[in-house]
């Protein structure tokens, strides 16, 4: 695997190989390159990791007569990978994939190192699942529910009743707990169905769209969740969606699917650290002498036009010793910009480019 | 993660085997049926039955009670394979029928048009699981109203009879459980698929009781028609009737059909009915 992977630099417009240290840590797939794989954790290191991956993709492939997957090969080890791309891209596939729901025409998926084909027992003990769209037994009270779906992972029947009455304490529905779920919100709902899918602490998490229909409250609320549930370290999380914020408010990676394939692997924690360092100045004066000083400071600047500068600051710099150093060779700051490379411009060029 | 900290913890407990998981469907699906009070009634209803004939087998033996009740004795039904074939197993039969046609469609159609299926089968259980928790429901149910207490009867009858009369129809026990899981199995994979089809569980009932109906009409009509037990094939009515005399060694009453046609009968509709629930179990339809 390690020979397959791609380290290919992105750059970010015309800037060019002047800024290329910025994208050591993007890893980006061409939609056209059938064997790509990534190997990424959640810090962006990219040394071998002991532990498994949280999922392996291997020529993954499926077909629904025509291909919905195309030869995936991926290994994902982020705390919180966000799974994005365009309606038809494949995610919810490669979701149900991963579940085992769909069977791979070739190719492997493993979850936690177990195949999720032959060994799909030992990954339902591990996951958790809250679907896209309405999903409930009709009828039934929320705790007795999700006391269900307890006991069906497992569960003793104590310690599913236990665990659900907390889990729902946790989401925030304790008092609606007794309450018939056909009675309940559509924002209710959502949170029901992530009770259900944390009722027996999985290893993993998979979400399919957790913030479809909630009014902004309620999709503040969930995302606050989800951050927690994430940054407790018990649970990975995988998550779907086409929302572009949600991703990159609770994701610390990023996998962009189109057309069945990987269009762009991307460590969003990384892009976040480069992202405050970015700036974007207009100046007047001596710019020559000003480059110069800049980069005897340490920082990487690029020449956009006569006039504009691009600078990625290193590490001790701060905006004010760019400042010391144009007022001492008088140069004029006319504006500065932070440029930031937000997951939308990621995800909309690697469309572009895919 | 105790209810009073707001902060996510995983589970760290015990986990039990993959075994458990259609008895924990099972007892949910069962405490689901019994919420319903004009269910529960009917259930109770069911053992009727069995009661009166319990009163006639003690009768039969009860000579002081004849004689108070003034009743002829040439009058008393002989207890005999056939007493418990036609008397006991067949009525029980069309009990069990009407509580698969009440209970069955419940049990998946809600679950399938509420879009349950992947909550359950993202979760350590698969679908013969899954079935099989459903159909337990209606296999237990089923038993308590046909074989189970016709045991009791039978058991009842060779205590008050003569000691032999048990070790010389070892048949009779045999063949009511046989007949018995047959058609509560045959009829239980029918509305699971009915209702997993249809979906919508007041027409899953409808369809079913359809289906058993229709098929005995149209079996009725074809014998009519063409003469012989041809039609017979494709009847609900003479197929259990033929399967249930054969097991009990009885002569039908209502055709002349060979008993192997009978149980080809079952195993076909068992057969299609499990091929078309196994289509229809799954956790996401794939429309292309």
């Amino acid at each position: 695997m390690e020979s397959d992977r791609l380290n290919q630099a992105e750059s970010i417009d015309e800037v060019g190989s002047e800024v290329s240290s910025h994208e050591k840590n993007k890893h980006i797939a061409e939609t056209n390159t059938d064997k790509v794989a990534f190997t990424l954790n959640g810090s962006g290191n990219t040394d071998s990791v002991t532990e498994p991956a949280v999922f392996e993709l291997q020529n993954l492939s499926v077909n629904f007569g025509r291909p919905i997957l195309d030869k995936l090969t991926a290994s994902v080890r982020g705390n919180c990978v966000g799974l994005l791309g365009p309606n038809g891209a494949g995610k919810t596939t490669l979701l149900n994939t991963l579940l085992g729901f769909n069977r791979p025409s070739s190719g492997r998926a493993s979850i936690f190192g177990y195949d999720v084909s032959s060994q799909s027992d030992r990954v339902r003990h591990m996951v958790g699942y809250m679907p896209e769209r309405d999903a409930f037994i009709t009828g039934m009270t929320g705790i007795r529910f999700v006391r269900l779906m307890g006991e069906l992972s497992g569960l003793s029947s104590s310690d599913a009743l236990e665990r659900a009455h907390e889990v729902f304490f946790y989401v925030g529905l304790g008092e609606a707990r007794y309450r018939k779920i056909d009675s309940y919100s559509l924002g209710m709902k959502q949170l029901v169905k992530l009770a259900q899918a944390i009722v027996h602490g999985p290893k993993l998490l998979f979400l399919d769209e957790p913030t479809n229909g909630l009014d902004p409250p309620a999709r503040t609320r969930m995302l606050q969740l989800i951050r927690e549930i994430r940054d407790a370290g018990e649970t990975k999380i995988i998550m779907a969606s086409h929302l572009l914020k949600d991703v990159e408010e609770c994701c610390d990676e990023a996998l962009v699917l189109k057309q069945g394939k990987i269009a762009i692997y991307c460590n969003l924690e990384e892009e976040r650290r480069s992202d405050r360092k970015f700036l974007l100045m207009h100046v007047r004066g001596d710019r020559d002498r000003f480059v110069s000083a800049l980069r005897s400071l340490g920082c990487d600047v690029a020449l956009t036009n006569r006039r504009r500068l691009k600078v990625i600051l290193a590490q001790q710099i701060e905006i004010r010793d760019v400042y010391m150093a144009a007022e001492q060779l008088q140069v004029q700051i006319r504006s500065l910009d932070y440029k930031r490379d937000s997951l939308e411009d990621i995800f909309l060029r690697a469309m572009e480019d895919a | 993660m105790a209810i009073f900290q707001h902060a996510y913890q995983g589970f760290h407990g015990q986990i039990s085997s993959t075994l458990r998981q259609p008895w924990v469907i099972f007892r949910y699906a069962l405490a689901d049926v019994f919420s319903s009070k004009l269910f529960t009634a009917f259930f109770a209803l069911c053992f009727i039955p069995p009661l009166v004939m319990m009163c006639m087998v003690y009768m039969n033996y009860n000579l002081e009670m004849l004689s108070l009740l003034n009743l002829p004795l040439d009058k008393l039904i002989t207890v005999d394979a056939n007493f418990f074939a036609h008397w006991m197993q067949i009525p029980q039969m069309w009990l069990v029928f009407a509580l698969v046609m009440f209970v069955g469609p419940a049990l998946i159609s809600p679950d399938i048009s509420s879009n349950a299926l992947p909550l359950y089968l993202s979760r350590p259980i698969n679908k013969t699981n899954y079935v099989f928790g459903k159909l337990l429901v209606l296999l237990v149910l089923g038993s308590l109203i046909t074989w189970i207490p016709a045991w009791l009867l039978i058991l009842f009858h060779a205590n008050l009879g003569d000691q032999p009369w048990l070790l010389n129809n070892l048949h009779i026990p045999l063949a009511s459980v046989v007949s018995s899981l047959i058609w509560i199995i045959c009829l239980s994979m029918l509305s699971l698929a009915v209702s997993a089809w249809v979906k919508w569980k007041a027409l899953a009932r409808l369809f079913f009781f359809g289906f058993v109906w229709l098929s005995s009409a149209l079996g009725a009509a074809i014998e009519n028609i063409y003469g012989g037990w041809k039609g017979s094939i494709v009847s609900f009515i003479d197929s259990l009737d033929v399967m249930v005399s054969s097991l009990y060694g009885v002569t039908s009453s209502s055709s002349s059909m060979p008993s192997t046609a009978s149980y080809l009968f079952f195993i076909t509709v068992t057969v299609l009915a499990t091929v078309l629930l196994a289509r229809k179990i799954r956790a996401f339809e794939v429309n292309l």
